[in-house]
């Protein structure tokens, strides 16, 4: 059984073992040797596995000896003697082998630190070279620059643009090539059975061309389709074409749905070009919305002329936008524009975290190392005699070490291959796992990380196998052949000794890395959100921007009510934004009787558009005052708004805003304030907690705000969430159902990353510091097992033994723990950004991370010291 | 090599693996597997060839016309068979081994003993 399953496994490595035949003889004959191997599989798996197993061992040696072989027939036309080198090479290697097959528990130990250490270096190497290091996707990414309106009030300037602003710009701009826009939305596909809702991105003229993307079947929008009162038409996501239509190539021509309106497909964009997004369709801006200078919603973007820098980029708009000031005074006039590189921007603030991650692997790699360098040391020391014996028949010293290094190399090799291996598959559970970290998408084990995979693995073979290979043959020959290959105590293992206090340093130094993120992530999953997610479910029904606001705030409003009719539904609301999800925009208001903090009497506030109902659903308290009033229907209708109470301490200590008017430079109509709130961490757990304005509006106001639904059976609620839904409009898709809980989830994503990334490494070094220990004292007192015969003949008690073993690695323990704080207190301040409520240096974890390191290798070191108490006496007299 | 009457002795010494293959071969045609076993079988299965050793040095027996393609297809299997050169070779080879054996005779010099064991 397990023969015929090994066979099927050798039958393609064999194939894969030919491509490394030599040419002439696989061009010819590869198919040949497949059919031979084929037959030989067969009568071997009749044997049993282990038949296949060495069959399988054999044509390896055989077809790697072949390609060293220079019988290729073209060569060897002209001579026909054999040649006596091959032979001996050939026996080098292959006599290699064997040494390694006769030494499994050095083997397998070491196989696993490269394999292990190739895997983890090799995925992190993926993850950073893909998220930091990679251009975007798109024709000279360099070029491709994020665009945003710079306020002159505010002091978070930021702005989104206004439709006609970004025509005005693309008209007068020198810098630019293209300039365009986009904004998100949810659309509602009902040309299936289901309707779907889908991640939709409306775009601004010249999109793609900014990109410079090209679709993958069909084409990107026509000018004629970008425009006011042109045909319909959507270009779709590799990913929505194989989840809905299975990559048919004849999707072209169908068409979506969407608001009662076909939108016929005219392209596909490679899956590279856009992650999250199903559909993308042009904006088509009415007349109406380009004479409107204020209507700020589009996230800009450009393409910068060759040659010109992000200055010269933004000096440019800057001037274009003082003309426009001169020109449209009311609404421009003092504004200007901000710009950043498109990669810089979506990276965010993820490259630190992720650099760190990389250095951790780093150490954890280094670590690996010098683990199966001090195994070469110990495995030279126990064939010195060997090696002595070989130096002293007339092998050079360069053999000597040509012998180890060839083991380690063969080791090397397969170490990384299987790391390899590993890593396409942890790549995948990354990809899976880390879901908000930018371009997830794109990650794959590629060439450059094979390219990687390939330098470590040299350099693990120099680092592993030449450096203990010099060290073990410094010596005279005479003097290993005089003492037997055994070495007298004292300096002796000064090499292995130093590389596992080194080993113990590099560990204390990851251990307390790892100690500090994990206390710091924990700090940030426990901050008190200022709500309670618990029993709270949030979704989406769909709505578009473009919709009739009346018929929108009917549904609304019908949803909310039957909502709350629905069983064990203790409350339901909605807003525009939820807490910790990202949107941090800041507004410049003025409050009445308030004097403000920026020269022109403004106060910089964040913002919620709120309907009744939703701070109640999130269990948020009211400190004074009231909540909103009941839903309204009449947008014209002067509305309310509620403070936090940051806003309040910060901006006004100890004065009543009730009752005052608040207003925000967008709406012309100034809200009442009707109450104050708790804080909540709108800006996400880590950040402080800011001022925040709640504005209750009327319904339709925003069409696709968050639900949120506080019910004590989730289960239930979720289960009639769609059938309500229909009830009350069947054309409208319930989508993006998830617990609250999962939203403040996703805001600590980053910091989950980086401490589950540095503690399994840490962990993974632990475990090799604990190895190396136990290797190093194994050997020491195998080594010294005649002198504790000694000691216990002439009576010393066990227990003394193994006080004399502990001494001697407490000694080294203390030489690597000391080592390895000094290293802690020197780089850890690097990760002082990174850490929440918590020091760089704080005591109590680095204590923690030290005792936690001196418990292991106590472990470590236990089990040789207690088998040293267990030499019998007899051995005093053994050993010539 | 366009004379018609190539001198044996060109191709000499062969190496172990190619004698070994013209013997199996000299007995009767047969397929890559069908070498292998062949000579497995002769050396008392000292002599284990790999399809990387066989077929490199099938490679250029073919090359060096010692061992020719019979055409028959068995199972999609080559057959292989002794050129007429191949031949002439082979027995020129062991002429060779033979005036070696000989020479060491001479000298008093032999093997152990007849029967070869798996070393």
């Amino acid at each position: 059984m397990i023969a015929r399953a090994l066979a099927g496994l050798a039958r393609p490595l064999h194939r894969g073992l030919l491509r490394l035949a030599p040419p002439s003889v696989r061009l010819e004959y590869r198919a040949e040797m497949g059919r031979t191997f084929d037959a030989m599989l067969d009568d071997a798996s009749r044997r049993g596995s282990w038949a296949v197993l060495s069959l399988l061992a054999r044509e390896s040696i055989d077809i790697l000896q072949s390609r060293r072989s220079p019988a290729a027939p073209e060569a060897l036309m002209s001579s026909s003697t054999a040649r006596e080198p091959r032979v001996w090479r050939t026996a080098r290697l292959s006599q290699a082998a064997r040494s390694l097959f006769r030494r499994p528990a050095f083997t397998a130990t070491a196989l696993v630190a490269l394999a292990a250490g190739t895997a983890a270096t090799t995925t992190v190497f993926a993850i950073v070279d893909t998220v930091v290091i990679k251009a975007l996707p798109y024709p000279h990414a360099d070029r491709l620059v994020m665009v945003q309106e710079a306020s002159p009030a505010a002091r978070t300037r930021v702005s989104l643009i206004a439709p006609v602003r970004l025509e005005d710009w693309q008209r007068l701009t020198r810098a630019f090539t293209a300039l365009s826009g986009f904004f998100s939305e949810a659309v509602t596909d009902t040309s299936v059975v289901d309707p779907e809702r889908l991640d939709g991105r409306r775009v601004a003229p010249r999109y793609f061309t900014v990109f410079g993307a090209d679709a993958l079947v069909g084409r990107t929008f026509t000018e004629a389709e970008e425009q006011f009162g042109g045909p319909p038409a959507a270009v779709i996501s590799d990913g929505f074409w194989a989840r809905r239509f299975q990559r048919d190539p004849h999707v072209i021509g169908r068409a979506l749905m969407i608001g009662g309106t076909a939108y016929p497909i005219v392209g596909v964009m490679p899956g590279a070009f856009a992650a999250n997004t199903d559909v993308w369709l042009p904006a088509q801006f009415a007349p109406g919305m380009l004479a409107v200078r204020e209507a700020r919603f589009l996230s800009g973007v450009g393409r910068m002329k060759p040659g010109v820098t992000l200055e010269q980029a933004h000096d440019d708009l800057d001037r274009v936008q003082r003309e426009l000031g001169v020109q449209f005074p009311k609404t421009d006039a003092g504004w200007s524009v901000e710009l950043w590189d498109m990669k810089a921007f979506r990276l965010g603030d993820r490259s630190r975290g992720l650099w760190l991650v990389f250095g951790a692997v780093g150490l954890l790699w280094l670590i690996a190392m010098m683990n199966v360098a001090g195994l070469v040391l110990v495995e030279t020391h126990r064939r010195a005699r060997e090696l002595a014996i070989r130096l002293a028949i007339g092998a050079s010293r360069g053999h000597i070490v040509g012998v180890v290094v060839q083991e380690v190399v063969i080791v090397a090799i397969l170490g990384s291959a299987i790391g390899t291996t590993m890593s396409i598959w942890l790549v995948s559970v990354a990809r899976a796992l880390f879901t908000t970290l930018p371009r997830a998408a794109e990650l794959a084990i590629d060439w450059r990380a094979a390219a990687f995979a390939a330098i470590t693995a040299i350099v693990a073979a120099t680092i592993c196998g030449l450096v203990p290979a010099l060290v073990a043959t410094r010596h005279r020959p005479e003097s290993l052949v005089a003492t037997g290959g055994r070495v007298v105590a004292g300096g002796a293992h000064r090499w292995q000794r130093g590389l596992v206090a080194a080993q113990v340093a590099l560990s204390l130094l990851l251990s307390a890395s790892a100690a500090l993120l994990l206390r710091s992530y924990y700090n940030v999953a426990h901050v008190n959100p200022g709500f309670t997610s618990e029993g709270v479910v949030t979704f989406h029904v769909g709505a578009r921007w473009d919709e009739d606001r009346t018929r929108v705030g009917q549904l609304q409003a019908a949803l909310l009510e039957s909502f709350g009719r629905m069983p064990g539904v203790q409350g339901a609301g909605f807003a525009n934004f939820l807490p910790a999800s990202g949107a941090t925009l800041r507004f410049a208001v003025r409050v009445e009787g308030l004097a403000g903090t920026d020269a022109d009497g403004t106060l910089q506030t964040g913002q919620r558009t709120i309907s009744p109902g939703y701070l109640q659903a999130l269990g948020v308290p009211l400190v004074a005052g009231q909540w909103c009033p009941p839903l309204s229907l009449d947008m014209k209708q002067r509305s309310s708004a509620l403070l936090s109470r940051t806003f309040v301490e910060r901006f006004a200590p100890g004065q009543n805003l009730i009752g005052r008017e608040i207003s925000f430079p967008e709406y012309t109509i100034p809200y009442t304030i009707v109450g104050v709130v708790e804080d909540l961490a709108e800006d996400g757990p880590q950040a402080a907690r800011a001022p925040y304005a709640y504005t209750c509006l009327a319904a339709g106001s925003w069409p696709d705000p968050n639900y949120v639904v506080r019910t004590n059976d989730l289960a239930a609620f979720t289960a009639n969430l769609a059938a309500t839904v229909r009830a009350i409009d069947p054309g409208r898709a319930v989508f993006g159902v998830r617990p609250l809980g999962d939203v403040l989830h996703d805001a600590v994503d980053a910091p989950r990353l980086n401490a589950g990334m540095v503690g399994t490494f840490a962990g993974g070094a632990l475990l090799l510091a604990a190895v190396g220990l136990y290797g190093l004292f194994t050997l020491l007192v195998s080594e010294s097992r005649r002198e504790i015969g000694v000691r216990l003949a002439l009576g010393a008690a066990p227990r003394q033994v193994v006080q004399l073993i502990l001494a001697d690695a407490g000694r080294l323990l203390a030489v690597g723990v000391a080592l390895g704080l000094a290293l802690a207190v020197m780089v850890n301040r690097a990760l002082g950004g990174l850490l929440f409520e918590i020091g760089p240096l704080d005591p109590m974890t680095l204590a923690t991370a030290t005792l936690t390191l001196a418990l292991v290798a106590v472990c470590a070191i236990a089990i040789p010291a207690l088998r040293a108490s267990h030499v019998p006496p007899t051995e005093a007299l053994r050993g010539e | 090599m366009t004379q018609p009457a190539t001198d044996p002795r060109r191709f000499l010494p062969l190496s172990p693996q190619q004698f070994h293959i013209l013997l199996a071969l000299e007995s009767a045609d047969r397929h890559g597997y069908g070498i292998i076993l062949e000579v497995a079988r002769r050396t008392d299965q000292a002599l284990r060839m790999g399809t990387g050793t066989l077929y490199t040095a099938m490679a250029r027996l073919v090359a060096l016309d010692l061992v020719a393609d019979t055409g028959r297809e068995d199972e999609r299997r080559r057959y292989y068979r002794l050129t007429p050169l191949g031949r002439r070779v082979l027995v020129a080879e062991t002429a060779r081994l033979e005036a070696l054996v000989r020479d060491a005779h001479r000298q008093g010099v032999r093997g152990p003993a007849p029967a070869r064991t798996r070393s």
